[in-house]
C-alpha cells in the first residue's frame, strides 16, 4: 500500500483551528463529502492539535485507497518552510465508502475525544498514542505483504 | 525589516498564547472530569476572540465558571489572567507548563456531581466585537469560596498568563 506523509505547521505560525484548516482544505481538496467529515470534527481535532498530540503521533487516513500520515510541526520548525509538506495529494485517500480518520490522543482523554468523534462523524476515531495504531509501528514502518516500508523516510520528502 | 520582523515575533507570540490558553482550558476540564463538549463546540469562536483580543490587547482575563444546572449555584472557578507586562527582559522564548494545571486541579479538587460550566472573556473598554461572542451575565457569586494563586502557566517576552482558582472554604 502507498503510504503519503505530510507536515503541517501548528504554532505559532497557526492556531490549532487554523491549523486543521489547513489541512482540511489541502487534504480533502478534491472530496467535498470527506472536507464536511473533517469540519464537523473541527473542534475536537483543534483541541488535539492545541494539546500537541500529533506533534509524534499521525492523523492516518486509510481504508480509502492509499494511506495518509500527517503530523504537525510546533516552535521554530513550524517556521521554516524546509520542515513542512503541505503540498496537495497526488492520490484520493477518501475512494469508495470505506475511508477511516484516526486521530492520536493520550489515554486519559481516549474517553471524551471518542465520545465527541462519534457524536459528529462515523469516519473518525481516536487511538491511543502510546499504544499505536493497528499494524503500523510506531516507528512509523507499516507492513505491506513481503515489504516493509519505512514510512519515516517519507517524512524527509 | 526589524519593524516586520517585531511584528511578526508579535503575532507569533499571540498565536502561541491563544493557543495555550485554549489548551489550559480544555485540560482543566478533562482534568476536573468534565466533558469539554462545549468548548470544543465552538472551538473556534472562542479562538477567534481570544487571538483577536490578545492583538489588540484588549483580554484582561478569561473566566472558566463551573455551576450546578439544577440551582445554577457555582460550584468552582478558574481565572486566567493576561499580563502584558510579562517577560519585557526575556529571550523570546514561549513556554506553557502543563504541570501547573495538574498541580492546580489537585489541590482544587474534582467537582462532585454533575456540572455544566461557561467561558467568560473579560476585556478592556474598546475592544473590537468578534463574532459569535455576545455580552455575558454577571459572574456567579464567590461568597463562600477563597481565592488561590497558582502561579503563571503560559510565558512569553511579551504577554503572561496567570492562573488562580476559587474553592469553597
Amino acid at each position: 500500500m502507498t503510504v503519503i506523509a505530510r507536515r503541517f505547521a501548528a504554532e505559532p505560525r497557526r492556531t490549532s483551528s487554523e491549523t486543521w484548516a489547513a489541512i482540511t482544505a489541502t487534504i480533502c481538496a478534491e472530496d467535498s463529502g470527506a472536507a464536511n467529515e473533517f469540519k464537523a470534527v473541527a473542534g475536537t481535532a483543534a483541541a488535539l492539535i492545541a494539546d500537541e498530540a500529533l506533534r509524534q503521533h499521525p492523523l492516518v487516513i486509510e481504508g480509502g485507497g492509499v494511506r495518509v500520515r500527517l503530523y504537525c510541526i510546533y516552535g521554530e520548525a513550524a517556521l521554516d518552510d524546509q520542515e513542512l509538506n503541505e503540498s496537495f495529494l497526488a492520490a484520493n485517500p477518501f475512494g469508495g465508502d470505506g475511508w477511516r480518520c484516526h486521530l492520536p490522543c493520550k489515554k486519559t482523554d481516549l474517553g471524551w475525544v471518542t465520545r465527541t468523534l462519534q457524536r459528529r462523524s462515523a469516519r473518525f476515531f481516536a487511538y491511543d498514542m502510546n499504544v499505536g495504531l493497528g499494524d503500523t509501528n510506531q516507528d512509523g514502518a507499516a507492513a505491506t505483504g513481503n515489504l516493509t516500508i519505512n514510512a519515516e523516510a517519507f517524512k524527509k520528502l | 525589516m526589524s519593524t516586520v520582523v517585531a511584528v511578526n515575533t508579535y503575532t507569533h507570540t499571540v498565536t502561541f498564547v491563544t493557543n495555550q490558553l485554549m489548551r489550559s482550558l480544555s485540560r482543566i476540564l478533562v482534568e476536573a472530569g468534565l466533558e469539554p463538549d462545549v468548548l470544543t463546540g465552538s472551538w473556534d469562536t472562542y479562538e477567534r476572540g481570544i487571538k483577536k483580543w490578545l492583538e489588540t490587547k484588549h483580554l484582561t482575563s478569561l473566566v472558566l465558571e463551573v455551576y450546578s444546572p439544577t440551582d445554577g449555584k457555582l460550584v468552582s472557578r478558574w481565572d486566567i489572567c493576561i499580563d502584558y507586562t510579562y517577560g519585557k527582559d526575556d529571550d523570546g522564548g514561549m513556554w506553557f507548563d502543563p504541570d501547573t494545571i495538574s498541580q492546580a486541579i489537585a489541590k482544587a479538587g474534582v467537582p462532585a456531581g454533575k456540572c455544566t460550566y461557561r467561558i467568560v472573556a473579560f476585556t478592556n473598554p474598546g475592544r473590537p466585537d468578534v463574532a459569535g461572542w455576545a455580552p455575558a451575565e454577571p459572574l456567579r457569586s464567590t461568597d463562600g469560596f477563597v481565592k488561590h494563586s497558582v502561579g503563571t502557566a503560559v510565558g512569553t517576552s511579551s504577554v503572561g498568563a496567570g492562573l488562580e482558582y476559587w474553592r469553597r472554604k
